[in-house]
């Protein structure tokens, strides 16, 4: 029996983007697999284009061929299993996930057989629904691209069309139902059919998507999030954000992920108690620092840096009083919402030679003052209210700060005696190449005159070349820090990627890749001043913050950021030089760009399907694979806010009355179509008795008419029971031509039913 | 005794309907309800979303479907009562209320096996479902009301209600089976009385009982005996006497359903047998001289009488007591006032399912007339039975 052209064509398509959308997402974990998809849409056209002119196969022929297909699947997911144990390229995402993903390639694999199957009933087709439906739940649990969503969506809308052009096919009995167990195929039983309009109307199944959309999506938003990570597929989810004893592993690849938690909240107070409302929003706050590097990998480590006229300590026995740093103080009063003991404070830290510390934990007791590391930076070490790892949400703590002479540049400081020993650690440790790198940065910014020559640290002869001098260190970090950040060879990318995974990462930053997140660059340039003999030391934090108004501000974990911190000296001034006669600074460095990769400059090229591809992209990312509860709240936040908008109201009582107005003028039509001018609507009557030779005599009136065919409609046993419907629509002709009295649509229509059963009674 | 012919079925207020899960909608809400939980669980935003969307269009499903049946109106055309085996047709007529096309199905357990699929009726129009149905046994069949149902769009949910609160009936009368109208008037006046004349008269006057009105052309079929030699002499053709009919007599029919308690094949066969005698005699005499039948059923308490006449269409009626006789092992005679004036001048048969009646001299004693006797071993040249495959 032939299948419907709309039935097939929905189902077909309905199947291909099913396989398009599984074979898209599984691509990034087995590239064959886009193959195999590309093998089963292409299986997919031919059956489509050839099923109506060649033989299909039998029962017994496409079972053949499904174990004939099902027997590959088989050998590729042998081979896939005993790769990952030699391998484990998977070990991430388990043994599970593992076997759901092969096994919706063996499901895509297979769709091609079922559809060759000559005979089809119900169940086959509800089959292959339910294939393409596992196909794309499996496509949508991996997903990690927008790209998905289309396909996703072009699934949706044939999905659905196809569903409706099935349950018609199945009322009117096109399909053959579910035989019983043990029987054979039955034959379809074709249903008495009154068709009167041609074509299923797709845009009606458009519109019954938006409408499951209008409900599926408010209900989505505001389902309360599981508190159970997220189930992930192939590589570990990559995301942008902070934690207290993070280490930097510059061996992940993947795409970042953003997470719009908040980290903490800060109050901006000058210190009259006014807000201070201009703070930069590239405000830094650092973090952690990290100093050891080892193959890809940062990590803290303790080294003691003899830094003399530091903060004064804090004494238990006495009270803490803020530090006097100047007339354009201000405090900053920070609310760690995390429970990890993570600390922040606005970088640089300005710290005053015999002043107490800035920052002070505020306990119920009194401000505890923090004490320093010791080393000259703005590491402190927090004071804690109670014991350590007591219960409850972290004290709020205040950091006194002001704007500093330079922006980047940390107070000046003093280093002990034999400080080399001690800075070692945070000289060395870096990979040969990257020396190779600097070095001949180093020249070409000589020869660019960006660097005097003296800074290569030749000696005088030109023939050893030494580490560069101190008083050249700051000049080189900088220029080294500015080529990185706005050189055209860098540029910043969100998808990271490993051309070679057996070399060093900043190696393979440097000479290959040139290009990377944060920390990619701050770990390059760290490794590349460290080659020049300029300490350094990465640094973990925050950049940016979102004003709330009134002083308060949130920086959020998709602001995490690392930056480099180098060790830099300048030559004291005025006549009280003391020591080496210079002073130490922190000098906090960026070196990372706001330049995008190609093939992101690319993403958001100005023609319209890049722009609405990135919105898709956006709000996949947003509201759907970063669906956090806090954004949820945000979204809920904003119903609320919408609610109490006087704005809100209006719109909807707009849309309520327009909806009231079509609903009306929708009604007066249906009332002009079934109450129309009486004469016209009686004229039916008259029709239908005169094709019957029942003719009004002259000067008849309706109701004499009416009798007289009632009459001798009684006298016949086939129509006495109709015989009363020629009075019924005399009187009511009567009751709307002269009585006023309109007839209702119900009354109409009954009236036009027994019309229409009289006139078959009388064809009879 | 209920009228075959019911009141036309519009009812005032519409029947409520009720929604239903199909099989296949079943099994879609597990598959939502198992996406949507692991959805959320395992946090796959996107596997929600579709978990959610699937239960949308299943509410959607259900909305739709319920809207398409609330603006259909539906008739039932009530059937008049028919023979076994004969085919009539069943109609529903379909008229859509709104302005916008309606997909829907009729359900009726006496119609179409698969029912009727209207599938998008235009906006204010109607449509008529038709299709022939033959009853295979006589008796009253009491059909659940029709039901107008849909699954529009998706087939997953299902919208139904009887188009009326009230069952249907039908009765189906004994099959016909072929009476000559001549030979069995000529039978008739020959052995079953009339007007009160003695039998050896009738057979003169059967013989004679026309007056000849003229001459035609010999027409295949006409018998030798009618030849008028004269003017087949005259024109050298074969010309033959054509006659007026006389006056066909009433006839008063007596029924005899005897059935023992524990019938056998053979028994009940010779039960179904009267009947369609009774009924093919009641029918042919009425359409073919329309002459008054009056028939009385015979029971094991109150027997019935009632009469008929005028054509088929009134005799259909009056078989409908015969569709539903059960047979009875032991059959009173009828009261001699159950049959009004008319034995007066009307012929008079017993038709019976047995060989030997004793209604037949009950009948004499007390009505004071012979009934002519009709059994099951009667050769009746005129009557052919129904075939076989058209009895129960």
């Amino acid at each position: 029996m032939s299948i419907p052209s709309s039935f097939r064509l929905s189902t077909f398509l309905t199947l291909a983007f099913a396989v398009g959308s599984l074979g898209y997402a599984e691509t990034s974990l087995f590239p064959e697999v886009g193959v195999f998809a590309g093998v089963v849409l292409l299986c997919l056209a031919a059956i489509y284009w050839y099923d109506e002119r060649a033989e299909r196969v039998t029962l017994a022929d496409a079972n053949k061929l499904g174990a004939g297909i099902a027997l590959v699947s088989t050998g590729w997911v042998a081979y896939r299993l005993l790769r990952e144990i030699r391998l484990g390229e998977f070990s991430d995402m388990g043994w599970q996930a593992l076997g759901m993903a092969l096994f919706g390639v063996v499901l895509m694999l297979l769709i091609p057989a079922k559809l060759l199957r000559s005979e089809k009933h119900s169940g086959d087709w509800w089959t292959m629904h339910a294939m393409g439906l596992a196909s794309v739940a499996l496509a949508a649990a991996m997903a990690s691209d927008a790209a998905v969503v289309l396909l996703i969506t072009g699934f949706t809308i044939c999905g659905v069309w196809s569903l409706a052009e099935f349950a018609r096919e199945r009322s009117a009995g096109g399909i053959p139902p579910i035989p019983a167990k043990g029987e054979l195929l039955p034959m379809a039983s074709p249903i008495e059919v009154q068709q009167h309009v041609h074509g299923l109307n797709v845009r009606r199944c458009l519109l019954w998507i938006g409408l499951a959309a209008a409900l599926a999506v408010p209900l989505y938003m505001t389902t309360p999030r599981s508190a159970s990570g997220r189930f992930e597929f192939g590589k570990p989810r990559v995301e942008i954000g902070y934690a207290s004893d993070q280490m930097i592993n510059l061996k992940r690849t993947g795409s970042l992920e953003e997470n719009p938690e908040p980290a903490f909240e800060v109050l901006a107070q000058l210190p009259d108690g006014t807000p201070k409302t201009d703070l930069s929003p590239n405000q830094r706050w650092r973090g952690t620092t990290l100093n050891r590097y080892d193959s890809g990998s940062w990590s803290p480590e303790r080294y003691r840096l003899p830094a003399a006229n530091g903060v004064v300590a804090p004494r238990p026995t006495e009270q803490w009083e803020p530090p006097d740093l100047g007339p354009t103080t201000y405090r900053l009063t920070f609310k760690i919402l995390t429970q990890d003991g993570s600390q922040f404070l606005a970088d640089p830290v300005m710290w005053a030679a015999g002043q107490p510390s800035p920052a002070a934990t505020l306990c119920s007791f009194g401000p505890l003052g923090w004490a320093s590391a010791g080393d000259g930076s703005g590491t402190f070490i927090r004071a804690r209210c109670g014991r350590v790892g007591s219960a409850g949400a972290p004290a709020p703590y205040v950091q006194f700060t002001r704007t500093p002479a330079e922006p980047d540049l940390g107070p000046g400081f003093e280093l002990g005696q034999n400080s080399d020993a001690y800075l070692l650690p945070i000289v060395a440790n870096y990979p040969p190449q990257a020396k190779e790198f600097a070095d001949e940065l180093l020249a070409r910014l000589i020869r660019e005159g960006k660097l005097p020559t003296e800074a290569d640290g030749r000696n005088g002869r030109g023939r050893v070349r030494l580490q560069p001098p101190p008083k050249h260190h700051e000049a080189i970090a900088r220029a080294f820090s500015n080529y990185l950040a706005e050189s055209p060879e860098f540029t910043y990318t969100s998808d990271l990627k490993r051309n070679h995974p057996n070399a060093d990462p900043i190696e393979e930053f440097l000479f290959d890749l040139k290009s990377g997140h944060c920390e990619r660059f701050a770990a390059a340039l760290a490794m590349l001043l460290r080659s020049q003999g300029i300490p350094t030391v990465l640094v973990l934090g925050f950049r940016g913050c979102e004003s709330k108004g009134n002083g308060n501000y949130v920086v959020r974990q998709s602001d995490a950021h690392s930056w480099v911190e180098a060790l830099i000296s300048r030559p004291q001034t005025g006549d009280d030089a003391r020591g080496d006669g210079r002073t130490w600074h922190w000098l906090s460095l960026d070196p990372t760009p706001t330049r995008l990769s190609e093939d992101e400059r690319q993403d958001d090229a100005g023609n319209a399907f890049g722009r609405v591809l990135g919105k898709v992209k956006d709000a996949f990312e947003k509201y759907v694979l970063n669906y956090t509860p806090a954004r949820r709240e945000k979204v809920i936040g904003a119903i609320v806010g919408l609610g109490r908008s006087r704005m809100t109201w209006l719109v909807i009582l707009a849309g309520l009355g327009i909806f009231g107005i079509v609903t009306f003028q929708r009604s007066r039509r249906e009332a002009t179509v079934l109450e129309s001018e009486p004469g016209r609507w009686y004229a039916q009557l008259l029709d239908v008795l005169a094709a019957h030779g029942f003719r009004p005599q002259s000067g008849d009136t309706p109701r004499e008419f009416a009798t007289a065919v009632s009459g001798e409609l009684a006298q016949r046993s086939a129509t006495s029971e109709l015989a009363e419907v020629p009075i019924e629509w005399a009187e009511a002709y009567y009751q709307a031509r002269f009585g006023d009295a309109p007839l209702s649509t119900e009354r109409r229509a009954e009236l036009e039913a027994r019309l229409d059963a009289l006139a078959s009674v009388l064809k009879t | 005794m209920r009228s075959s012919a019911e009141p036309l079925e519009v009812s005032e207020t519409i029947p409520a309907g009720q929604l239903r899960l199909t099989t296949a909608g079943l099994t879609w809400l597990g598959v939502t309800l198992a996406l949507g939980g692991i959805g959320w669980f395992k946090s796959m935003n996107l596997v929600l979303i579709l978990g959610y969307l699937m239960l949308a269009l299943l509410l959607l499903n259900g909305f739709l479907a319920r809207a398409q049946v609330r603006r259909v109106s539906v008739l039932s055309i009530p059937i008049p009562p028919i023979f076994v085996g004969e085919s009539t047709r069943l109609i529903a007529s379909v008229r859509n209320l709104s302005s916008r096309d309606v997909t829907v199905s009729l359900s009726d357990p006496i119609g179409p096996e698969n029912g009727w699929f209207v599938d998008r009726l235009a906006a204010a129009s109607g449509c008529e479902c038709t299709v022939r149905k033959a009853f295979g046994a006589r008796g009253r069949v009491v059909a659940p009301p029709l039901r107008v149902w849909s699954g529009f769009p998706f087939g997953l949910i299902r919208f139904e209600r009887p188009v009326t609160h009230s069952s249907r009936e039908v009765f189906v009368l004994p099959a016909l089976g072929n009476a000559d109208a001549e030979g069995l008037r000529a039978w008739v006046l020959r052995h079953a009385g009339g007007d009160g004349r003695a039998r050896k008269v009738l057979r003169r006057i059967s013989s004679d009982s026309a007056d000849v009105r003229g001459v035609r052309p010999f027409r295949p079929g006409d018998s030798l005996r009618a030849v008028h030699w004269p003017s087949t002499a005259r024109r050298r053709e074969l010309v033959v006497r054509e006659y007026d009919s006389a006056p066909s007599p009433d006839l008063v029919v007596v029924v005899d359903p005897w059935v023992p308690v524990s019938p056998t094949t053979l028994q009940r066969a010779n039960l179904e047998w009267a009947l369609s005698l009774a009924a093919t005699v009641m029918q042919t005499w009425t359409t073919a001289f329309h002459t008054r039948v009056t028939v009385a059923l015979c029971s094991d308490s109150t027997s019935k009488a009632w009469s008929a006449s005028g054509g088929e269409e009134f005799v259909r009626d009056s078989l409908v007591p015969l569709a539903e006789v059960r047979g009875t092992p032991a059959p009173r005679a009828p009261e001699p006032s159950a049959f009004d004036r008319s034995l007066a001048g009307a012929a008079r048969v017993l038709i019976s399912s047995r060989e030997h009646s004793p209604l037949a001299d009950a009948l004499l004693r007390t009505t004071g007339r012979p009934f002519v006797f009709i059994g099951p071993a009667e050769r009746l040249h005129w009557y052919q039975p129904p075939a076989e495959s058209s009895q129960a």
